[in-house]
């Protein structure tokens, strides 16, 4: 089959399988396989994109082969107040003694509303939000070398110590991992609460009936 | 009236009230497999309603045991699933029918009922 049948397929049973979350995994696995099984067949040899989705459209919507299977219709997908207070949380929530970030990120990854990289990206980009981008700025600001000088050992024998530095790269370093810091922990939050926005339209026009 | 259940809905609940009985009965003619089955079940009309529906109803009627399947070499592609009766599967189906014959003899008579004096 080609691409675009392929493709018609393949999100088809994907939406298939969410409908039917509710039932146990091996029962899911052997209706969403029946399932594909039919349609393939129902396609014919080599089937154009239009002869899989007629194919489709017989066999039936998942919401409906749910119902019958008895399996209760999965809530619909919703920027509810626990994706709010994730996308806040991320953003800020290092400010609350760095618990809060901890807290958007449980939110985050329990939440139906985001796929899997789009969590990651949310976790790791940056890790505590805008206080790591305050941190890095700081640090990248701070004074080059700290260095304590210890007398009394003896004449001539004063022992100097001194820590930091490492000199102009690590501090480009620093201020550039500080700008990136910044511009993700603002556009980060912005990028999931669009791609959520999105979904749930999509999924209200697909599911209205 | 608007407190009746709309006709075409009274029909298919209805339908899905009889729909796993039906298939336990055509299985009880021999085994058949998934698209068998559609074919068979659309010759009453409304029956089937999108072909998928009979997945999930035999996977069910197969998690309560009442019926089994078997892979069989198909002549014209990859191999086929067939269902057929389990032993529990006979037996439901037999006090279904006593049931159903119970069941409609009793609502016909209400139908039937002349209005007495």
């Amino acid at each position: 089959m080609d691409s675009g049948a392929a493709k018609a397929l393949r999100n088809y049973l994907r939406d298939l399988r969410a409908a039917l979350s509710s039932l146990p995994r091996d029962r899911r696995d052997e209706v969403v396989e029946d399932i594909r099984l039919h349609v393939t067949e129902a396609a014919g040899p080599d089937p154009t994109e239009a002869a899989v989705r007629n194919a489709i459209e017989r066999t039936g919507e998942p919401s409906q082969l749910a119902s019958e299977a008895g399996a209760p219709p999965p809530a619909p997908l919703r920027f509810g107040a626990a994706e709010v207070f994730a996308v806040v949380l991320l953003a800020i929530g290092g400010f609350f003694a760095f618990v809060g970030w901890f807290i958007g990120v449980a939110l985050l990854w329990t939440s139906r509303g985001w796929l899997t990289w789009e969590k990651v990206l949310g976790t790791v980009a940056p890790p505590g939000g805008l206080l790591t981008a305050y941190w890095l700025m700081f640090i990248g600001m701070g004074p080059d070398e700290s260095c304590v000088t210890k007398s009394g050992f003896g004449p001539g024998e004063d022992v100097t110590t001194c820590t930091g530095g490492g000199g102009e790269l690590a501090d480009t370093l620093i201020a550039i991992g500080a700008v990136l810091a910044f511009a993700a922990a603002f556009l980060v939050p912005v990028f999931l609460v669009v791609r959520l926005r999105r979904r749930v339209a999509a999924s209200r026009q697909k599911y209205s009936v | 009236m608007r407190d009746m259940v709309p006709r075409a809905d009274a029909l298919t609940q209805l339908r899905r009230g009889v729909l796993e009985h039906c298939v336990l009965a055509i299985l009880e003619r021999g085994e058949r497999y998934g698209r068998d089955l559609v074919n068979e079940l659309s010759e009453v009309e409304g029956m089937v309603t999108s072909e998928g529906t009979i997945y999930p109803l035999l996977s069910r009627l197969k998690s309560d045991g009442l019926v089994e399947t078997t892979w069989q070499e198909s002549p014209s592609g990859p191999p086929r699933k067939y269902h057929r009766l389990t032993k529990a599967g006979r037996s439901a189906l037999a006090a279904f029918k006593v049931d159903w014959a119970g069941f409609t003899s009793s609502v016909d008579q209400i139908l039937k009922e002349r209005t007495r004096g």
